[in-house]
């Protein structure tokens, strides 16, 4: 199409729309950019590498661009960014050596400059693959099939991309919140809380003055959205870091969602996830996956147990052993609710052959033990390191000689090992005593991955961005101890992916030790 | 630390060397770009268009790794005899939640089934992932539903150690998967010797390449 008359064709159709501005045009813009559905609902077409045609979803600008628009890099292979600013900015060479840490103008790996997008140019790249100065966009950038309209309502939304000035960062403050539910583990609550404010104190981000809001929510779940709500209005944050929780984390998982509010890797035992989550970020939502992990391992056991009972006391085991019944599937699987007045007559029942798995706090396993102090021989029992860590229970001989624990977290030794590179340093720079170890090695890889993925940032403070740079980070170092296996992608919103089982090993068996293969769901 | 040297066509770039010790507020990133700027995450223009559709074409030797893996079914299967079923070869590596390579190397790989759609029977297509821990069979599954992959077209996962085994076997291990590269291994029915290329090679080419071999 000859780029005056397409010009011509979108002062026309701009004259002929209704006098409302671009605001109206950003909604139908989006779904473009991110689903690939053009405004009269058709998928959207466009020819891509070798003469594939692309279409509706594949289509989608944000496949590759990504929702921040930030673009996306791997390997020697990078997608450019196509946000507002920077589509809408002259770019200049790359300047190696230029001091400071400001936001860097991007520039093809060519080496030149490129003019500023306009409207209509940006359209006819879209179309053509043609940039302002009339070279030839990548290959790998699809050429796109685009009425005027919708080319109208794409470039409307691309000005806007993360153009618009982030909130809780204001006059070189960034404001962080951390988030702590009533129902959470006192011990686990004053650990976090004095950590991160510690931390927050400590000039942590190179220098970037940095203000802590500790929510403390009160009452009854129901009654946490408003509180929430409240306490953004009245101080709005850039991300929540950490946190306490239980298991009742869904009104605020449901209000970071809502309010397009970064919330990373809170400590809890239990979190709900949902198809679309982009805003909550997980090293472990807790015993979902070690149900997950279990369930595989016991199908896969040679011979299978002939039953498998399972103990819970709580929300968090009831949602567990639902996920083990389910996955486990075809197997004689029961589940028996924990009585405190008479613990063992719960697993009166229980015959050699069969496996216990017990979804219990550190009180309940002692009382379970005590009450049988000659465990069970011939019977598998496990337990949930997340609800009682090995290390937090006192248990007579034959539980600590039998017992397994079935586990994301790292046991201690390597908490211990690979926390002298990271963990120790810092806890002695913040003058932070190193008991509680586990639980302040989640702590620090949350301000550690944070950190991290700001540094990459390099002064673009997009959320979406951050979420996407957390996407992309590296968890196999030292600062992800805490757990086995760490990893996340695009998409990606629980880091922890696989586990082992855990018991005492050693003389007198006092020493918590990994046992048998890696554990994966 | 996270650096990364490549050195593959002759270009040299390092990444950032990045230290964030939260505590000891050490906090900076110090780059050294020697030909181009440093590949940090945010800092991307579109990358060059010689690199980017430059493909470089060499016939290798590999030998395939006895290693169990799953299908996108469940099924533990050996791999080295998985690829040793008479049928040519045409394999790469993918990651579900890839968004940069894995996207345009699918969609060469759905031309290919398009272009080769009459005599798909004799011929295999293996993706293997190297996320195996988030790319469990079911996802897999729902990847080929996605993309319209036919039966000739299977995905596998299964350990770390196993998906490794394998990238590193055919010369495509980087380390993190963020590093990974398109490549495109290409093999006749039986040997050990592999048409490599290493790029966004096109769906023509590998079709020409496809047919020089298995006649």
């Amino acid at each position: 199409m000859h780029p005056a008359a397409s010009l011509l064709g979108l002062l026309i159709l701009a004259a002929c729309l209704p006098a409302r501005g671009a605001e109206d045009r950003v909604e139908p813009g989006r779904r473009i950019y991110e689903q690939g559905i053009t405004l009269g609902g058709e998928p959207l077409r466009a020819s891509g590498v070798g003469d594939s045609s692309l279409s509706g979803a594949m289509a989608a600008c944000t496949a590759c661009h990504r929702r921040s628009g930030m673009g996306s890099r791997e390997g020697r292979s990078a997608v450019s960014p196509v946000t507002g600013p920077i589509l809408y900015a002259k770019t200049v060479p790359y300047q190696p050596n230029r001091p400071g840490r400001a936001a860097q103008q991007f520039v093809p790996l060519r080496q030149d400059s490129r003019a500023a997008y306009d409207d209509a140019s940006l359209v006819r790249a879209i179309r053509n693959g043609i940039d302002p100065d009339g070279r030839q966009l990548d290959a790998l950038m699809p050429r796109y099939e685009l009425g005027n309209a919708d080319a109208a309502a794409l470039v409307a939304y691309l000005r806007g991309l993360s153009a618009a000035p982030v909130q809780g960062l204001e006059q070189g403050v960034l404001h962080l919140a951390t988030i702590v539910t009533p129902d959470a583990d006192a011990a686990r609550s004053a650990v976090v809380i004095e950590a991160l404010t510690t931390w927050a104190r400590s000039g942590a981000l190179g220098g970037i003055p940095l203000d802590l809001q500790v929510w403390k929510l009160e009452g009854p779940p129901t009654g946490w959205t408003e509180q929430l709500r409240g306490l953004y209005r009245s101080r709005p944050v850039y991300a929540v870091l950490s946190g306490a929780g239980r298991a009742q984390w869904a009104p605020v998982r449901d209000f970071c969602e809502q309010a397009g509010l970064p919330c990373l890797f809170p400590i809890v035992d239990l979190a709900p996830s949902e198809p679309g989550d982009f805003y909550t970020m997980y090293l472990s939502r807790g015993v979902p996956l070690e149900a997950r992990m279990l369930a595989r391992h016991l199908g896969e056991l040679e011979p299978r147990p002939a039953r498998v009972l399972q103990l819970v006391a709580d929300e968090a085991g009831e949602a567990a052993a639902r996920l083990l019944t389910d996955e486990l599937g075809g197997a004689a699987i029961e589940t028996r609710i924990w009585r405190a007045e008479s613990p063992s007559s719960a697993i009166a029942d229980l015959q050699p052959g069969d496996a216990l798995v017990g979804w219990l706090r550190p009180a309940q396993v002692q009382a379970l033990a005590e009450a049988r102090p000659q465990g069970v021989p011939g019977a598998r029992i496990v337990l949930s390191a997340q609800l009682a860590p090995p290390q937090k229970t006192v248990l007579p001989l034959a539980w600590r000689r039998d017992a397994r624990w079935v586990s994301a977290h790292s046991d201690p030794a390597r908490v211990h090992g690979k926390g002298v590179l990271g963990l120790a340093p810092w806890a002695s720079h913040m003058k932070l005593p190193l008991e509680q170890e586990a639980l302040l090695s989640e702590i620090y890889a949350a301000t550690y991955f944070f950190g991290d993925a700001l540094a990459r940032m390099r002064g673009h403070w997009g959320r979406e961005f951050l979420l996407e740079t957390l996407e992309a980070a590296h968890y196999t170092r030292p600062a992800g101890s805490a757990f086995f296996s760490l990893s996340l992608a695009a998409g990606q919103r629980e880091a922890a992916k696989a586990g082992h089982l855990l018991g005492f090993g050693g003389p007198d068996f006092r020493e918590v030790v990994v046992f048998g293969p890696r554990l994966t769901p | 630390m996270n650096e990364t040297a490549f050195d593959f066509t002759g270009r040299r770039r390092l990444i950032g060397c990045l230290l964030a010790l939260g505590g000891a507020g050490a906090m900076r990133a110090a780059r050294a770009a020697e030909t181009g700027p440093a590949h940090d995450h945010a800092d991307h223009g579109a990358h060059g268009v010689a690199a980017q559709t430059e493909v470089k074409q060499r016939e290798l030797k590999y030998q395939v790794p006895a290693v169990t893996m799953l299908d996108q079914r469940g099924r533990k299967v050996a791999f080295d005899k998985v690829l040793d079923d008479g049928r040519p070869v045409i394999l790469n590596f993918i990651f579900t939640s890839c968004t940069t390579i894995c996207p345009v190397m699918t969609q060469i790989f759905v031309q290919i089934q398009a272009k080769l759609a009459t005599e798909l029977d004799k011929l295999h297509m293996v993706s293997i992932s190297i996320d195996p821990e988030h790319d469990t069979p079911a996802r897999l599954l729902a990847y080929t539903k996605e993309h319209r992959a036919g039966a000739q077209w299977d995905f596998y996962t299964g350990s770390s150690e196993a998906s490794i085994a394998v990238q590193k076997a055919f010369g495509a291990y980087r380390g993190d998967k963020m590093n990974h590269e398109a490549v495109t291994l290409l093999r006749g029915p039986r040997g050990k010797t592999w048409v490599r290329f290493d790029g966004f090679a096109s769906p023509d080419v590998i079709v020409g390449a496809y047919r020089a071999l298995a006649g």
